[in-house]
C-alpha cells in the first residue's frame, strides 16, 4: 500500500487543527459531530487556549485513482515557543501543506515554518484557506505566497476546511505529489521515537516513525541510546482512536507498549531497533534543544518538593523540550531551577503541572541563559543571575541575541521600530509585502523580547502584527549584575543581569513594583539596587500607619483573637526574608519591570 | 484547640474554679443602630420578655449548682445588650433579684447596667440602685445631631444630660458614657466638641470607641456601595490621639486602649476580661471563660430559649485553649492596658513566665521602638499604640 506522510503547518489559527479535522472526516475516521469538536487537539489545555502545544500523529487510508493510501499526518503547533515541536514533526514527514489563512495572508509564523520546511527538505504544498469567508482575499493571498515564500500562485490549493470545499483535490494532489517513504524495508528495524506519555497502567508509551525495517507484536527491542531491551507486548495506530496492530511497516507511524517502567529509559529522537537483529547506526535523532529562558519552580501550597519532582519527570517525558534540576534559593527553599523555550512554553508547563496533577507552584521572574568569559579563558553558562561568578574573575557577559521577523501593518512599522531601538534592537531591514504590509527584521537580545513583546507588538498593531524569531548567538554586552536589598538583606531569587545602561530605571521601576506588593510593616523597610557595592535605586516601604481597633468586644475574647490570627496571616502567601514577609507576587515583579 | 459538640458543654466538665465576673445579655433593642453589630432582636412584647426573664433565671440555675456559680468568688456583674433598660422596670427588678437568689454576690462590689439615655426615668434608676446596681453606663456616642443620624441613633444629644441628672438623682456615683469617634463625616473639629461635651458631664469615665465597619451592618453596606465614606487613617489617628491627651489633662488618663478614667474609676468587670478572669455569661450571645475554656451562647433567642428549656447550656463556638494558646491570649488581651503586660501578674494567672514567652517579640519591637519595658514588664510605647492590633498579632505569633 502506498503510503504518504506528511506535516499540516501554519501560522497559528490558520485552520491547522480544522483542516486536520477535516482529513480525518474525509477518510471516514471521525464523524460530523466529532468534527465540530476538535478532535486533534487532546489536551484540555489546548482546546481551552485553541492552540496547538504538541504534534500528534495519525492515520486515515483514503482511496485515489483505484489505489488505497495510507495517509500518516501531524498537525503541528503555530507558535514560535513550539518551533522545536515542529521541527520533530518534519523530521518525521516527506512533505508538508503549508496554510495560509485566506483573509490574514502570510504572517511570521507562515514564513518561519515554510522555511524550515524547505530545510527539512520537504516537498511543500502551498494550500489556501478559509475561502469560504466573505473576507478572503484569495488573489492576493496567492500573490503574497509567490512573493514571499517563492512557490507560484497559481500552484496554490484553495479550500475550506469548514465546509470540506478543495478537500478532495487537496487529497488528490498529496497521494500524486508527494513522495512515498524512503525507507529500506528489508534492513534491521530502525525507528525513531518522536513522542511519549505516561500511562499509570501500561507504563511508557512510546510513538515512533519506522524508518526501516518492520516492528512486530511480541518483538524485542532494543533503546539504542539508553541500551535497554524489552518485549513489545501491544503496537497500535492512533486512527484518531487508538487502534491495535500487529505490525508497523517502513515508513509508518504508531505506537509501543512495552512494560517500560522508567520514565528515564525513553529518550525522544533515540532509535528503536530489533535486539536480535539490531541496526549497526542509530538514526541521527533531533539536534539537542536550546532551552532559552530559565525561572525556578517552588513547591507551593500543599504541594511537596517530592510530588513537584514526581509530576516534572512525568511531563518531561510528554514534553522532553523543557529541562529541569534541582536548586534551592535562600528567600524560598528547595526547588527546580527549569529551562524553557520560550514565555508561552513556560506557562503552558505550569498550567500542565497544575491542571493535570494537581501541583501548584511558585515561580520566579524568567531570565535567559548568558554565557560568561572568564579570566582564566574558560566560557561557563549561566541561567540564573546568582550563579555569575565573581566579577574579577568575569571578563564578559554574553547575552542571546535572536533574529526578529515581524509582519506588521505599513502603519505599525513607527511605532515598533521605537519599541525595537529601546530594546537595544539592531535594525536589518525591510520589505513590502503587497502594498499595505511589512516585514520588519531587527537583530535583538533575547532578554528585552522574552517578557511582554508579544503583548507589545499586538497592541502597537490592533493585533494585526505577528512575530518570529531564532536564535543567532551569544553577543557580549555591557551587562550587570542587580541585587536587590530588602531591609538590607540580599534577596537572591530577586537578582537580575541588565544593561548597564538601563539598570537604573530597571532598578527604579522594580522597586516601585516590590513596594506595591510587599505588605506595609510595623516598620520601615528600605528597598536598594545595587550594582556590585553601590546603591543605584531606591525606596521606602513606610511602616503601617494604624493598625488598632478601639472597639468593645466586651467579653468575646474569641473573637478579638480569630481577627487577630487572620490578620496575622493575612490572604497572600508569603515568604519571610530576614523579618520581611514578601508575598510570591514580589518575586515575579521583576517580569513586569520590564521595559 | 478542642473543638467540642456544641450543645453538649456542662458546668461539670469545665476545671473547678469560680467565676470572678458575671455578664447579662440582654437581647432587646427599640431599634437596630446602623453600626452595630450586637445580638438583639427590635420586635418584642412584654411576653416576649416575660419568657425570657424567666428562662434567664433558669440558666443561672444551671450554674448555681456547679462550682464556678456557687461560692462568693463574683466580684462584678455587667448588664449588657441589647439595651438592658428596655426591660420594664417590674422585669427588671425581678431578675436582679432573682440573680441576688441564685448566686452569692455578697462580695460584689461593682455592678453595672447599661442604659439608653433615651428611655431612662428616675423611678428605673432608683429601682436599680435599690436592688444594688452601683454603676451605670449610657451610651451617648455622639453631641452632634447630624452624627447620630448618620449612626441611626434615636436620641437626641440633650437626653444624655438628663439622664445622667436622674441616675445622679438617684444616688448613682459611678457613671460612665460612650462615645463614638471616626462617624462617617465627622471633623476633628466635631469629635473634639462631643469629647468636651463628655468630659464636661464630670462622669469620671468615658468609654471612646473608633467606629468599626462589621460585616453585614448597614454601616458596612453603605460603606462598600459608596454612600458613606469611611474616615481617613491619619484622621481616626489623630482623633485617637486627641482623645488620649485632652482626658489625660482633665484627669482621666487612658487605662486600656478606648477606656479612660478617673483614679479608682476604672471598669473592674472588663480590667477582670483584660486580666484573664473567669467570667460566666447569661442570655443569648453571652460569652463565657473558664480558666482557658471559652464559648459563647446562641446568638438566637429561641434557640437559647430552647437550651435553657432542656436544662442545656446553649454554648457554642466552645474551644479549650492549650496552656501556650492561653498565655498568648492573655498576652494579646494585657498589652491593650496601659500598664501592659506585667511580669509577676502573669505568672500570677498562667503560672508562666512571660518574659521567656515573649522575649523574641518584645525584644524585635523595642528595637522598632514599638514597646517599652522594663525588669516588670512591657507596654505599649506612644509609638506602639496606633499600631496595637499589629503587636498583638506578634504576641500571638510569637
Ligand atoms: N470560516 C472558516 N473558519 C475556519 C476554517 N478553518 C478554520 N477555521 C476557524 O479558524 C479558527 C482557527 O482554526 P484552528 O484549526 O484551530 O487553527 P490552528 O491554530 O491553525 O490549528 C477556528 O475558529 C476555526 O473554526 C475555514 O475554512 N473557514
Ligand atoms: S442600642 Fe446598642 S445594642 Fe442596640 S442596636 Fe444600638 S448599639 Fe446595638
Ligand atoms: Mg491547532
Amino acid at each position: 500500500m502506498p503510503i504518504r506522510n506528511f506535516s499540516i503547518i501554519a501560522h497559528i489559527d490558520h485552520g491547522k487543527s480544522t483542516l486536520s479535522d477535516r482529513l480525518l472526516m474525509r477518510a471516514g475516521a471521525i464523524t460530523e459531530r466529532e468534527f465540530q469538536s476538535q478532535m486533534l487537539d487532546d489536551m484540555d489545555l489546548e482546546r481551552e487556549r485553541g492552540i496547538t502545544i504538541k504534534a500528534s500523529a495519525v492515520t486515515v487510508f483514503h482511496e485515489h485513482g483505484g489505489e488505497k493510501f495510507m495517509l500518516n499526518f501531524i498537525d503541528t503547533p503555530g507558535h514560535v515557543d513550539f518551533h522545536y515541536e515542529v521541527q520533530k514533526a518534519l523530521q518525521a514527514c516527506e512533505g508538508a501543506i503549508l496554510v495560509v489563512d485566506a483573509t490574514q495572508g502570510v504572517q511570521a509564523q507562515t514564513v518561519a515554518n515554510a522555511y524550515a520546511a524547505i530545510e527539512a527538505g520537504l516537498e511543500i504544498i502551498p494550500v489556501i484557506n478559509k475561502i469560504d469567508l466573505p473576507s478572503a482575499r484569495t488573489v492576493e493571498v496567492a500573490e503574497e505566497i509567490e512573493q514571499v515564500l517563492g512557490f507560484p500562485a497559481e500552484e496554490c490549493i484553495l479550500v475550506s476546511a469548514k465546509t470540506g470545499q478543495g478537500i478532495d483535490p487537496l487529497i488528490a494532489t498529496l497521494c500524486d505529489k508527494l513522495p512515498p517513504p524512503k525507507g529500506k524495508p528489508d534492513q534491521p528495524a530502525r525507528a525513531l521515537i518522536f513522542d511519549s506519555i505516561y500511562d499509570d497502567y501500561r507504563g511508557v508509551i512510546v510513538y515512533v516513525r519506522v524508518v526501516d525495517g518492520e516492528l512486530k507484536k511480541g518483538m524485542k527491542i532494543r533503546l539504542m541510546g539508553t541500551n535497554r531491551e524489552y518485549q513489545i507486548s501491544d503496537l497500535g495506530k492512533l486512527m484518531p482512536r487508538p487502534r491495535q496492530v500487529e505490525r508497523i511497516g517502513t515508513g509508518e507511524v504508531g505506537y509501543i507498549v512495552a512494560a517500560i517502567k522508567d520514565l528515564h529509559d525513553v529518550r525522544i529522537g533515540d532509535t528503536v531497533t530489533d535486539a536480535l537483529a539490531p541496526a549497526a547506526e542509530p538514526l541521527p535523532g533531533y539536534k539537542p534543544i536550546q532551552q532559552m529562558v530559565y525561572c525556578d519552580f517552588y513547591p507551593g501550597g500543599k504541594t511537596q518538593y517530592e510530588e513537584l519532582r514526581d509530576a516534572m519527570d512525568r511531563l518531561q517525558l510528554n514534553d522532553s523540550s523543557f529541562s529541569f534540576q534541582p536548586e534551592s534559593s535562600d528567600a524560598l527553599g528547595f526547588g527546580f531551577r527549569c529551562g524553557f523555550l520560550g514565555l508561552l512554553h513556560m506557562e503552558i508547563i505550569q498550567e500542565r503541572l497544575e491542571r493535570e496533577f494537581g501541583i501548584e507552584v511558585v515561580q520566579t521572574a524568567p531570565t535567559v541563559t548568558y554565557e560568561i568569559a572568564l579570566t582564566d579563558g574558560s566560557i561557563v553558562r549561566i541561567d540564573a543571575p546568582s550563579e555569575l561568578p565573581n566579577p574579577t574573575q568575569v571578563l564578559e557577559i554574553r547575552e542571546p541575541y535572536i533574529l526578529m521577523n515581524m509582519i506588521l501593518p505599513a502603519d505599525g512599522v513607527g511605532a515598533m521600530m521605537k519599541l525595537c531601538e529601546d530594546r537595544r534592537g539592531v535594525y536589518k531591514k525591510t520589505e513590502y509585502i503587497g502594498a499595505t504590509r511589512v516585514i520588519l527584521v531587527y537583530e535583538m537580545p533575547l532578554a528585552e523580547v522574552i517578557y511582554d513583546f508579544y503583548d507589545r507588538l499586538k497592541s502597537a498593531t490592533r493585533g494585526y502584527g505577528t512575530m518570529d524569531y531564532d536564535f543567532i548567538g551569544f553577543r557580549s554586552g555591557e551587562l550587570v549584575k542587580m541585587d536587590i536589598l530588602v531591609n538590607a538583606d540580599r534577596v537572591d531569587a530577586l537578582s537580575v543581569i541588565v544593561h548597564r545602561d538601563h539598570a537604573e530605571a530597571r532598578g527604579r521601576k522594580l522597586l516601585v513594583r516590590l513596594k506595591q506588593e510587599i505588605d506595609r510593616h510595623l516598620f520601615e523597610i528600605p528597598l536598594q539596587a545595587a550594582i556590585g557595592g553601590k546603591i543605584i535605586a531606591r525606596e521606602t516601604i513606610k511602616s503601617v500607619g494604624k493598625n488598632v481597633t478601639a472597639k468593645c468586644y466586651g467579653g468575646d475574647i474569641t473573637r478579638k483573637r480569630k481577627l487577630l490570627e487572620k490578620q496575622k496571616e493575612g490572604k497572600k502567601r508569603m515568604k519571610r526574608v530576614g523579618s520581611v514577609d514578601i508575598p510570591q507576587e514580589a518575586f515575579m515583579a521583576i517580569l513586569e519591570s520590564g521595559d | 484547640m478542642m473543638q467540642t459538640n456544641p450543645g453538649h458543654l456542662t458546668p461539670q466538665m469545665l476545671p473547678k474554679a469560680m467565676a470572678e465576673g458575671l455578664y447579662v445579655h440582654v437581647p432587646f433593642c427599640f431599634h437596630k443602630c446602623h453600626y452595630c453589630d450586637f445580638y438583639s432582636i427590635t420586635r418584642q412584647d412584654e411576653g416576649r420578655m416575660e419568657k425570657f426573664v424567666e428562662r434567664l433565671l433558669r440558666e443561672a440555675e444551671v450554674w448555681e449548682r456547679s462550682v464556678a456559680g456557687q461560692s462568693n468568688g463574683l466580684r462584678t456583674v455587667f448588664f449588657g445588650g441589647g439595651t438592658p433598660s428596655l426591660l420594664p422596670l417590674e422585669m427588671m427588678r425581678k431578675i436582679l433579684q432573682g440573680l441576688k437568689l441564685r448566686f452569692d454576690l455578697s462580695a460584689v462590689d461593682e455592678w453595672t447596667v447599661e442604659v439608653n439615655p433615651a428611655t431612662a426615668t428616675l423611678e428605673y434608676c432608683q429601682m436599680l440602685k435599690q436592688e444594688g446596681v452601683n454603676r451605670l453606663s449610657f451610651g451617648a456616642q455622639s453631641f452632634s445631631v447630624n452624627e447620630l443620624a448618620t449612626l441611626e441613633r434615636h436620641h437626641e444629644p440633650g437626653q444624655v444630660s438628663e439622664s445622667l441628672q436622674l441616675a445622679k438623682r438617684a444616688g448613682f456615683e459611678r457613671l460612665n458614657i460612650d462615645l463614638i469617634y471616626a462617624i462617617p463625616g465627622q471633623t476633628l473639629e466635631s469629635w473634639k466638641h462631643s469629647l468636651e461635651m463628655g468630659v464636661a458631664l464630670g462622669t469620671g469615665h468615658i468609654s471612646c470607641y473608633g467606629l468599626t465597619y462589621e460585616p453585614n451592618t448597614p454601616m458596612a453596606v453603605k460603606k462598600r456601595l459608596g454612600v458613606v465614606k469611611g474616615a481617613e487613617e491619619s484622621l481616626e489617628l489623630e482623633m485617637f490621639r486627641h482623645t488620649r491627651r485632652r482626658l489625660a489633662e482633665v484627669g482621666w488618663p487612658a487605662y486600656e486602649i478606648s477606656n479612660y478614667a478617673k483614679k479608682g474609676e476604672e471598669c473592674r468587670h472588663n480590667l477582670m476580661y483584660w486580666r484573664g478572669g473567669n467570667y460566666i455569661g447569661l442570655g443569648p450571645s453571652g460569652a463565657s471563660h473558664m480558666e482557658g475554656w471559652r464559648w459563647r451562647n446562641r446568638p438566637h433567642l429561641r434557640e437559647w430559649e430552647e437550651a435553657v428549656d432542656e436544662g442545656r447550656l446553649a454554648a457554642v463556638e466552645v474551644e479549650q485553649l492549650s496552656a501556650e494558646q492561653r498565655a498568648r491570649e492573655l498576652g494579646m488581651l494585657m498589652l491593650r492596658l496601659c500598664r501592659g503586660v506585667n511580669y509577676e501578674e502573669f505568672a500570677g494567672r498562667m503560672g508562666m513566665d512571660g518574659r521567656a514567652l515573649f522575649s523574641g517579640v518584645v525584644q524585635r519591637l523595642t528595637k522598632h521602638g514599638l514597646l517599652e519595658g522594663d525588669q516588670s514588664g512591657f507596654w505599649l510605647s506612644e509609638g506602639g499604640l496606633a499600631v496595637a492590633d499589629a503587636i498583638a498579632a506578634e504576641l500571638l505569633r510569637g
